[in-house]
Parts: structure tokens; C-alpha cells; sequence
């Protein structure tokens, strides 16, 4: 699948032929879990249904881009903090977070696997006139050729459904730009986890879709560390995230049990 | 495409709109005010009108944010005291602002603060639809929202087709945008009015004084200053009452004022037991009775009338794509001078909602953003409803023992300026 709207070759600067759609499923992601993401397309939106814990974790994901860019944004619009910022949204899904982090005036890419959630997310986008936002339905290796690089790659509550996570760490590393910042929002592989993420919001409550999560994919915080360490990533922060099922709030924690957000720098020129 | 539509250029309506296009934490929206009615201004048809309203602190500081105030140059009557008195017993409560420039609240005229609202929203860039009426609103079906959430509000203006991300009913108690989004209506109450004119009198001093007084029917006076020599009154009584009160002649009315403001109903018991009792107080300091020199009035200067009054809160204030606002959603009764005041407090709470969803990445005219609105409004509306409820039960009953129990009870709070305090505070 090969796609060229007009704003990407402007934003992207890419020549014809260059991102290509991987066709091998060896890459960082299996078609199954492309398909499973794909069949949710109709609900993706719905604020109650069951991605509602994904529209109410913006105000920590997209708060945390903010305050970290803010400061690096001299006399933005009002309401547009992040104005002019080069974002890239991997794994966007139907685009929750690439429209709030867009809403605030950044320039976000967003690529996801899911042929079906791109023209969801795109149908939308052309319908409330957003131009500061470009989809692809690309994966992220097939980005590492293109010439621009972003302020801030961001990749939330996609780690843990990847095939090979260093790989998928490294090919995200390798789109930011020197002192930009990577930021991954993910869920570690406790026990903790396993009961809450799995049995009760799956299994029991059904909070969440059958079979959303496999538990052996899950990526614990010190492999993360160590998968940043080999492409020279230096971790800032760490935050554990805590969401209140009654309410569909979430908070901050000190507890990287389950949810946790990762915040990281390119370290190549403090290292040599 | 609006971004939002406030419909009624009433009291908050114009200042929802300006405090919306001069919010530093949203986009710059594409705003518009819209009323059935003409444009409002400054100078009303009567030469004094009748419906005045006290601006707490709080909202005068909204109302500079939004460029409103100072349009209202020096007409504001600033009120630096409130006596507050029983007929029946010697309880009392005199609240007094502790400094000159921080009066404890402002009467102005109603027109006057609504033309002030629209000029500073036209200042701000919202464009305006005067003599326009909204029809066929159609609000999007809450059942029906899986469908990619972009469905939006849309309505005909004059024939015309027009479609907003958000709508906000400022159009008061009988509003269209709440009958529209299907948000059920406030009970109806009419066995209670307002009665209020404006009035001449002596005896005010430089009037700067507010007095309340309870009388012994259950009925509250309220005596507003609102300018060198004239009082603005609201006296709360049975509709029958109010009837009544509206037929009467100029003198009749006069006399009748100034006889509810002197009368000493305070049951004999009472009397006896502060005669001989009052020493215990008195002998660790404390103030057991206030004289009150109530006002005289003199002249009757505006026409009469009389408005339904009854509290009630909305239970649901957003609907999709929707919020209502002010007396839309509530109706309080006056004796607090707080109708008004509740509303611009709405103005405050959905602006911030606003606010803060967009910053979190919300759409900000989605229902995550408009629930929080109705969350926290509800929460602060129904607790101050309540306290004002209980207050009013208080002072509805004549039996010595409960009149007995508030006359001690005004008494420790006026000689206890940090508990009166805390009743300013909420007032503001």
C-alpha cells in the first residue's frame, strides 16, 4: 500500500518511491494484531465505549508532550502551545492522540499498520478541516529513509503489541531529531499487571476487548532502559499511570506496576 | 461553522461569548451571540428601572476580565455594609467589608450590565445576530454516538442553515437550547413572588448599607441601595400577597413598607428571658442585641411588579454538543441576591472545563469536556442551594423555641468576625 497526499510531500519532503509499505510481516508488527485493531474502526471514536479509557488518557499523555515542549515554543497563539512542533504519532490508531497533540498546534504525523483505522482517522480529519495532520498507513521501518526528523516521536499504548520491541525502539530513535525526545507510554509485565490489565479488564469486568493484550508481550521497564541504552537514549523519566475504571480518569502514580510512561533523549553526542 | 453559539444576550450570554474569544488557552473560536430580542442598552425606557441585581466580587472580576465593567462606567452603587435583622427577637447580623476599595457587592441595572456583555463580546470579535430566533435546532442523538463523533449541532436562523461544534443556552428559564436538547425543565413553584420596586428615602445615611429583615409571615425584605437617595426593593411574599401588595396606592404601599420595617413581634418569653438572662453574654463581652435604624421610605419611583420565584437546579446541564447555563439550568431565591451571580459563577466553571480539555487534547466540545461542566456545577450549585434552604426554613417558623434558638445563634456568629467571614466568602 502506497499512499502520497499532497501535504506529505511537503512535510515530509519525500521524493516518489520512497516510503514503501513493508509487504513482509517480519517487521515490527504481525498481521493478526493489525487485523484486531482494524475491526474496532466504528467504535474508535466513541468516548464511551471501549477505547474511552484511550480518549481520557490524553490529559497525561498529551499534558506531558505539552509541558515538555511548551518552554521551546516562543509566543505561541492562544491555545496553540505546541505550535509549529514536528510530532510523529506511531501506532496512532484512529487518531485520538494525534488530534490532540494537532488541536494544539503541533505538526503531527501519524502512521499506523491498520489500512482501516488511517481512513477512519483521515475521514475524520477531512471532515473537521484539520491541516496540521497527516496519516499514513505506514509502519515505522518504512519511514527510516525519508530525510526530515521530528521534535518528538511519541508511541503510546502501542509497545506492547509489537513483534520485536528493540527493533521497533530503535526504528522510532532513528526519527527523532538531535536533542529531541522520545516519549512511549506502555504497560509493564508484572503480575500486577497480568491480574488487572488481563483478568479483570478483559476477563471479568470486560472493560476492555478480548484478547486486546497478550501478557507475554508486555515490556518491562528495565528492558525498555536497556533497548533505549543500545540505540544511545538516555532516559529523563519515568512515570507510573493509574486509571480509575469508576470514574475513566487517570492520575499519575508512583507505581510502574502497570501503566508507565517513558521519557528519553538522544544521548549519541554525550556519550562519545 | 461556529465553534460555539451562545444563544441569549441576557446577563451571561455576552459574557460567555467575549470570555470565550479571549481565552488565552483556546484557539481563538469562532464565536456567535444570538438573541430573539433587540440588541440591548444602556439606557432603559423607564427612567428607573426596576430590576437591579447585586455583582459579588467574584463576578466583577469576571466582568473586568471580559472588558464588560468599566463600560458601565460610575453607575455601579457600591455596598459596603449588610444589616441583616429578625422582627421577631433581638438576633442580628451586620456584615461590613473590611476595606473601602473592596465593597461587599455592586447594584446595577440589568440592562445596563447585558448592553455592557454584548459591546465587550463585539469588542472581542464575536460576531452578533440580533432579532433572530433559533429554529429546527436539531442536537445530536446521545444514543447514536459511535458514529464518528462528528456530528455537531445544527440549526436555521432566518432560513438559513448554520452548524455549531458547540451551543450554550444562556436564554434563561424558559430556554429553547434546553427544550431542544431534550434537558428536562426546572420544577415550577408559583406560590411564591418577588415583589420589587424602586423607592425614594431618608434616614440612609450615605447609603451604603443593605438591610434584610425576616418578619414574623415567613416573608423576607430586602433593602438595596442603588443610588444617593434610592433603595431598590425585593420583598418575597405568597403570590397572593404580591397580588396585593402590586394594587396597592402610593401611600398605602409606603405606609405599609415602613410598617414591616419597625414592627417588633418578639414573643413575650423571649423577652423575658433576655431581660434576665442577657447579663451572661454581656459579661464575657458579647453584643446581645442591635439596633437597627431601618430606612424611611418617602416616594415610590418606579412602576411595580412581581416575578415567580421557588429554587430548583436542572439534574443534567450538558447535553451532546450542548450545555446550558445560568437561570437555564437554576432559579434561586433572591433574598441571597445570588440568581445572577450563580450564573456568571457557570460562565467561570465551563470556560476552565473548556480550557483544560482542550490543553488535555480533548475536544473540547466533546462530552468528556462538557461532563466535567456539569459535574462540578451541579456539585457547588446544590450545596449552596441547599445552606440557603436551610437558612430560609430557619426563619420561616414563629415558635419561641426555634426563634429562641436563632436569636442565640445570630448572635455568636455576628460577635464572631471570623465565622462571618466565611459567609462573605461564599457569598463572593
Amino acid at each position: 500500500m502506497f499512499r502520497r497526499p499532497r501535504s506529505l510531500l511537503r512535510s515530509l519532503e519525500v521524493a516518489r518511491g520512497q516510503i514503501t509499505r513493508s509487504s513482509r510481516s517480519i517487521g515490527t508488527l504481525n498481521d493478526s494484531e493489525v487485523a484486531k485493531f482494524g475491526a474496532m474502526n466504528r467504535d474508535w471514536w466513541d468516548q464511551n465505549g471501549q477505547n474511552s479509557p484511550l480518549h481520557s488518557l490524553n490529559k497525561l499523555r498529551v499534558g506531558y508532550v505539552r509541558d515538555l515542549l511548551r518552554k521551546t515554543v516562543s509566543n505561541p497563539p492562544p491555545g496553540l502551545p505546541l505550535f509549529g512542533k514536528k510530532i510523529l504519532d506511531v501506532g496512532c490508531g484512529g487518531g485520538i492522540l494525534a488530534e490532540g497533540l494537532a488541536q494544539l498546534g503541533a505538526e503531527v504525523t501519524a502512521i499506523d499498520a491498520s489500512e482501516e483505522l488511517i481512513s477512519v482517522a483521515e475521514e475524520r480529519r477531512k471532515r473537521k478541516g484539520i491541516e496540521n495532520l497527516t496519516y499514513l498507513d505506514v509502519l515505522v521501518e518504512d519511514l527510516q529513509e525519508i530525510e526530515s526528523r521530528f521534535d518528538l516521536v511519541i508511541s503510546s499504548e502501542v509497545l506492547e503489541h509489537v513483534e520485536e520491541p528493540w527493533a521497533f525502539v530503535a526504528y522510532c530513535s532513528n526519527l527523532v531529531k538531535k536533542d529531541g525526545d522520545l516519549v512511549l507510554t506502555t504497560i509493564n509485565r508484572t503480575i500486577q499487571s497480568r491480574i488487572l490489565a488481563i483478568e479483570l479488564a478483559e476477563r471479568f469486568a470486560g472493560l476492555l476487548p478480548r484478547g486486546t493484550h497478550d501478557w507475554d508481550k508486555f515490556v518491562t521497564v528495565e528492558e525498555l532502559i536497556m533497548d533505549l541504552r543500545e540505540v544511545k537514549f538516555r532516559v529523563e523519566d519515568i512515570k507510573g499511570m493509574r486509571w480509575n475504571p469508576f470514574t475513566n480518569e487517570w492520575q499519575w502514580s508512583n507505581s510502574l506496576d502497570v501503566n508507565y510512561l517513558l521519557h528519553a533523549k538522544d544521548d549519541k553526542s554525550f556519550m562519545s | 461553522m461556529f465553534d460555539t453559539v451562545c444563544v441569549g444576550a441576557g446577563l451571561i450570554g455576552g459574557v460567555q461569548a467575549a470570555l470565550l474569544r479571549r481565552s488565552r488557552h483556546l484557539p481563538r473560536p469562532k464565536v456567535l451571540l444570538t438573541d430573539g430580542a433587540r440588541r440591548p442598552t444602556f439606557k432603559s425606557t423607564l427612567t428607573k428601572n426596576i430590576r437591579q441585581i447585586a455583582v459579588n466580587p467574584g463576578s466583577r472580576q469576571l466582568l473586568q476580565d471580559v472588558g464588560a465593567w468599566d463600560k458601565l462606567g460610575n453607575s455601579p452603587w457600591a455596598v459596603h455594609k449588610i444589616t441583616v435583622w429578625d422582627a421577631m427577637g433581638h438576633g442580628g447580623l451586620e456584615f461590613e467589608s473590611k476595606h473601602e476599595e473592596n465593597p461587599i457587592f455592586h447594584m446595577t441595572e440589568v440592562p445596563a450590565i447585558s448592553a455592557a456583555g454584548v459591546d465587550a463580546a463585539d469588542d472581542a470579535g464575536v460576531e452578533l445576530m440580533f432579532e433572530s430566533k433559533l429554529q429546527n435546532i436539531i442536537v445530536p442523538n446521545r444514543f447514536n454516538q459511535t458514529i464518528q463523533d462528528t456530528d455537531y449541532v445544527h440549526f436555521e436562523i432566518k432560513e438559513e442553515k448554520y452548524e455549531t461544534r458547540l451551543l450554550l443556552g444562556c436564554d434563561g428559564a424558559n430556554s429553547s437550547v434546553r427544550k431542544a436538547a431534550g434537558l428536562s425543565s426546572l420544577s415550577k413553584n408559583y406560590d411564591q413572588r418577588g415583589f420589587v420596586c424602586t423607592v425614594r428615602a431618608e434616614n440612609v445615611g450615605d447609603n451604603r448599607t443593605a438591610f434584610q429583615r425576616f418578619l414574623p409571615s415567613g416573608d423576607v425584605i430586602a433593602l438595596l441601595p442603588c443610588e444617593e437617595d434610592q433603595l431598590s426593593i425585593v420583598w418575597s411574599c405568597a403570590s397572593s400577597k404580591a397580588k396585593m401588595l402590586e394594587k396597592l396606592e402610593e401611600a398605602d404601599l409606603i405606609a405599609k413598607i415602613n410598617e414591616v420595617l419597625v414592627i417588633d413581634r418578639t414573643p413575650s418569653l423571649i423577652k423575658q428571658i433576655h431581660g434576665s438572662l442577657s447579663f451572661i453574654p454581656k459579661s464575657i463581652g458579647l453584643k446581645t442585641e442591635m439596633t437597627v435604624d431601618p430606612p424611611r421610605i418617602t416616594e415610590i419611583l418606579s412602576p411595580t411588579g412581581s416575578f415567580p420565584l421557588g429554587s430548583a437546579l436542572a439534574t443534567n446541564m450538558v447535553a451532546p454538543r450542548t450545555a446550558i447555563l445560568g437561570d437555564a439550568a437554576h432559579r434561586v431565591h433572591p433574598f441571597a441576591g445570588q440568581g445572577a451571580n450563580m450564573g456568571w459563577r457557570d460562565v467561570e466553571l465551563l470556560t476552565d472545563s473548556l480550557e483544560r480539555a482542550h490543553l488535555s487534547g480533548i475536544d473540547y466540545t466533546s462530552h468528556l469536556s462538557l461532563s466535567k461542566y456539569e459535574k462540578v456545577a451541579l456539585i457547588e450549585h446544590a450545596a449552596f442551594m441547599s445552606g440557603l434552604e436551610g437558612l430560609k426554613q430557619l426563619y420561616k417558623t414563629n415558635s419561641t423555641p426555634f426563634v429562641l434558638a436563632r436569636n442565640v445563634g445570630t448572635m455568636f456568629v455576628n460577635n464572631n468576625s471570623a465565622l462571618k467571614d466565611i459567609f462573605i466568602s461564599r457569598a463572593s
